[in-house]
């Protein structure tokens, strides 16, 4: 197999399709990253680059985006009104970012109840997981537990009708 | 000939720019996200970042005029500007950015202005670096057309 077609195989894909993330941040560079960086992994991105673009877009498009990404660091609203604003009207997870080391290495870490927090410069392999974390993948967790538990259930209860079963098979048996 | 020539300079540039201590694995991250679909991504993105970070450095620069310093609004500022730098891989450029961060702590203000000195000549000399490097880049044609099968 050819190397240079190797290479176009992308084995980080997003394992669950159509997650829609929308990236906070002021820095265009950043934004221009991670947009690509996610979009490579197989997730649809939208960007904001001020707090209050990114609450427009939230209020309009809420039942679209499964996740937020948001720098801690925006130029006009501080990190704890704009998260406290998203809490208010959705529970959709939402993961915080920062360049500054400072606050990793405090024995604790204020997340404004935030689902992960990244250290920037962030690397690709960071953001692999991210669709763990949606609403969309705990519903399916959720769904695919009790459906498992359900049958489980199930399972459990067959002996009484292998009773049954059992002696109806013996009298084949004798009757051969 | 002569493509295969650009590219073994282009090659030699780039692990020269490593070996030195220019870039860092950030600034990989960055070639690996370059596509078809975006085949100039890291030329973008460095381009984004010299302009962005010139506000930075005169925002700098004017700061460390007053009399006395106001280390707090210099370490906000220096503190963004690290992160930038961060983002594109400027390891040396970085660095520079952490001694004069600990200068801002320390009240130095004779070290903050060498320290300043001494990132911006990092800061300008990666900038021409770069230039050339994307203009051999250029030059050497995209890597992909001499491996595509027909």
């Amino acid at each position: 197999m050819d190397a240079a077609n190797l290479k176009s195989i992308n084995f980080k894909r997003c394992l669950v399709p159509c997650i829609k993330i929308l990236v906070v941040d002021s820095d265009l560079k950043c934004l221009q990253i991670l947009s690509k960086m996610l979009s490579s992994l197989g997730y649809d991105v939208d960007t904001a680059s001020k707090a209050s673009e990114a609450l427009s877009i939230f209020e309009e498009r809420k039942n679209e985006l499964d996740l937020l990404l948001v720098e801690v660091d925006l130029p006009d609203m501080e990190i704890g009104e704009f998260t406290e604003k998203i809490r208010e009207s959705s529970d959709m997870p939402y993961c915080l970012m920062t360049a500054d080391s400072n606050v990793f290495s405090k024995s604790r870490i204020v997340c404004y109840g935030a689902q992960l927090y990244f250290r920037k410069p962030i690397m690709i392999h960071d953001l692999t997981g991210l669709w763990k974390l949606t609403t969309q993948m705990k519903n399916k967790y959720k769904r695919l537990s009790s459906e498992i538990a359900k049958r489980l259930r199930a399972q459990q209860q067959k002996p009484e009708k292998k009773t049954l079963g059992t002696t109806a098979k013996n009298k084949c048996v004798n009757g051969n | 000939m002569d493509r295969n020539h650009s590219r073994r300079q282009l090659a030699a540039m780039r692990q020269s720019l490593f070996d030195q201590g220019h870039l860092d694995e950030q600034f990989i991250q960055l070639e690996e996200l370059q596509d078809d679909a975006n085949p100039n991504f890291v030329e973008e993105i460095v381009t984004l970042y010299y302009r962005d970070s010139s506000r930075l450095t005169s925002s700098l620069e004017q700061t460390l005029e007053r009399n006395p310093l106001d280390y707090n609004k210099l370490d906000t500022i220096m503190h963004q500007f690290k992160g930038s730098s961060s983002s594109i891989g400027a390891k040396k450029v970085k660095a520079e950015c952490t001694m004069f961060r600990e200068y801002c702590r320390a009240g130095n203000a004779e070290g903050c202005r060498k320290s300043f000195q001494q990132m911006m000549k990092e800061y300008s000399a990666l900038r021409k670096k770069l230039e050339t490097y994307f203009q051999l880049a250029r030059q050497a044609g995209p890597k992909e057309t001499a491996f595509r099968p027909k």
